[in-house]
């Protein structure tokens, strides 16, 4: 196999996102050249500033805040499963995320939660789900040793959640449903100034303690004996890893909406490239990965030339699942 | 051989076993047994007597029910256990076994290099350091296991079962070579094995671990069988 080495690897994403930063925050509905875009960049007056600070920059910072946290999510719950399906999605976060943001707008008016409906409590509820559910899948991984069993009841989680939030799909009025299904088709698109603070200084936090974690997370992989013998406190790594995971992806899903496929693919796309297991490559190279994958898809998504815009989630797995399939089909295997 | 060596391993009224729900199943007598510095020791016991949950008691991987272990030297382990990360290299797996010198951003020093590089040779798997797991073969992949061990460059082995599921070239390399290093590196090495045969010819001492919960301790027969 063709060695890459890491470094240029890292150096090549850095430069990609670079790239696709600009060519994002310079396409939209309004067409502004990209001598326009750098001047409005450093300027606050004039139309181009306004629409680039108030929508394009807003947008492309959530695009990389929210790609880099999933897809180092993914990562930290492959190596944590040491499962090559473990992701956000398959594991039934997002499930729970959306099932509880179902019940807060759909099923308001009889819970009588109608009256703080609202963005923030949105997010909230969105959290709340996202770590109800990894906390009982992590309650079940203390009994179930098998990590296939546990995608299994992962699974079971999310069609159990879904059908009822079908249930509540079904019985609610046509605006709160409408309301529910645009938060389910993700966006990048809706987040103010305030809401992207919050969103990075959870993402910031939760991968630079991630990085602090390199010699418990390449531990992981040799599984629970050999780290114990290598002396790693895994238990307590266990810990702030399904910690940091649940509030980085339940941040993300919660002003985002549940942004598919990110997640499980970024890893397994960046180990093409860079074939390494060691996390002290793996972590920063998969962080860029997601912010460049989402950042793509972002543009996408716009479908440049036109005022129209595509729902994220679409244009996710539309381009996210035919890699993963050439991908397997390709290397034959997958693995952690 | 002295029989008078230095200890470097021994136990207390030492309970072997585990807890299940709330019952406790302890699995030998309360055991005094001791391991000498330098001596290899292959011990032996049908399937499910319980030699995988000694061997992790006494690298304090479980902990004991009851009794103590008493180590003069940090541990390294060879178990069964399946490890994840396919597209590791075997240089990598070795280096895991510096990991409890490292600090928490695994920078390696020039000591840790060395050490890698010795314990890469020890197995002879130099020329493939940089193939990745999924591409060896059983026995390659127990050689690397081997040399992670070996770079912890501790004075003592304990090994679960290395030869299981390969063929007779390579169970007889791996016991030569644990045997090798017990002799010229002075390691104390402990190993499970069903290999009776190698193990008469490698060993200092025998293990059984019979079915009334003990273990005895015997000699291999004497004079014959050091030379394969």
């Amino acid at each position: 196999m063709k060695k890459s080495s890491p470094s240029l690897v890292l150096l090549f994403l850095t430069t990609g996102l670079g790239v696709l930063f600009l060519t994002n925050i310079s396409l939209g509905s309004v067409s502004i050249p990209i001598k326009e875009i750098l001047r409005a960049l450093f300027s606050d007056t004039g139309t181009a500033s306004e629409i680039l600070w108030q929508f394009r920059l807003p947008k492309a910072l959530t695009c990389i805040l929210a790609g880099s946290a999933l897809a180092t999510g993914g990562l930290l719950m492959q190596t944590l499963f040491r499962n090559p399906m473990a992701g956000p999605d398959v594991l039934g976060l997002t499930s729970g995320a959306s099932l509880f943001v179902a019940l807060l707008l759909m099923a308001g008016q009889y819970s009588g939660l109608a009256f703080i409906q609202g963005p923030w409590s949105v997010a909230l509820a969105a959290s709340l789900g996202g770590a109800t559910v990894f906390i009982l899948i992590i309650g079940i991984a203390r009994y179930v040793q098998d990590n296939t069993a546990l995608l299994i009841v992962g699974l079971m989680i999310s069609a159990a959640t879904s059908s009822v939030v079908s249930v509540l799909q079904f019985t609610s009025q046509a605006n709160d449903l409408q309301t529910f299904m645009i938060w389910m088709l993700g966006s990048v698109g809706s987040t103010n100034w305030s809401e992207i603070i919050v969103l990075a200084l959870i993402v910031v936090a939760g991968l630079a303690i991630s990085m602090t974690m390199i010699k418990a997370l390449n531990g992981m992989l040799l599984g629970e004996s050999y780290a114990v013998s290598l002396g790693i406190n895994i238990k307590q790594g266990r810990i702030i890893i399904v910690l940091i995971t649940g509030m980085m992806v339940g941040a993300v899903t919660a002003f985002c909406g549940p942004i598919a496929f990110v997640g499980l693919a970024v890893p397994h796309l960046v180990r093409l490239i860079l074939p390494t297991t060691n996390h002290k490559t793996l972590l920063p190279a998969v962080c860029l990965g997601g912010a460049t994958l989402l950042l793509l898809c972002d543009i996408l998504a716009q479908l440049p030339g036109s005022t129209q815009v595509l729902p994220l989630n679409a244009i996710t797995s539309l381009i996210g699942a035919p890699i993963v399939i050439w991908m397997v089909i390709k290397a034959k295997r997958i693995s952690v | 051989m002295s029989e008078q060596g230095n200890i470097a391993l021994h136990t207390t009224n030492l309970h072997v076993g585990y807890k299940k729900g709330h019952q406790t199943q302890v699995l030998f007598e309360p055991l005094n047994i001791q391991l000498i510095q330098g001596e290899l020791v292959c011990f032996m016991g049908s399937n499910g007597v319980g030699k995988t949950t000694l061997i992790k008691t006494l690298a304090g991987i479980y902990p004991p029910l009851g009794g103590s272990v008493t180590h003069q030297y940090p541990v390294a382990i060879v178990l069964t256990d399946k490890i994840s990360g396919g597209l590791m290299t075997v240089r990598d797996l070795v280096t895991y076994g510096r990991y409890p010198h490292l600090n928490r951003w695994l920078t390696l020093q020039d000591q840790d290099h060395r050490l890698i590089d010795n314990a890469l040779r020890l197995v002879h798997l130099q020329s493939i350091e940089n193939k990745q797991l999924n591409q060896l073969s059983d026995g390659q992949l127990q050689m690397a296991m081997i040399a992670k061990a070996l770079a912890q460059d501790t004075n003592m082995l304990l090994l679960d079962e290395p030869t299981a599921h390969l063929d007779l070239n390579n169970r007889v390399e791996i016991m030569n070579l644990l045997r090798t290093l017990a002799r010229e590196e002075g390691k104390t090495i402990l190993v499970a094995t069903h290999e009776l045969d190698l193990a008469l010819q490698t060993a200092d001492k025998i293990w059984l671990a019979t079915q009334d919960q003990k273990i005895v301790e015997g000699m291999p027969e004497t004079g014959a069988g050091w030379h394969l």
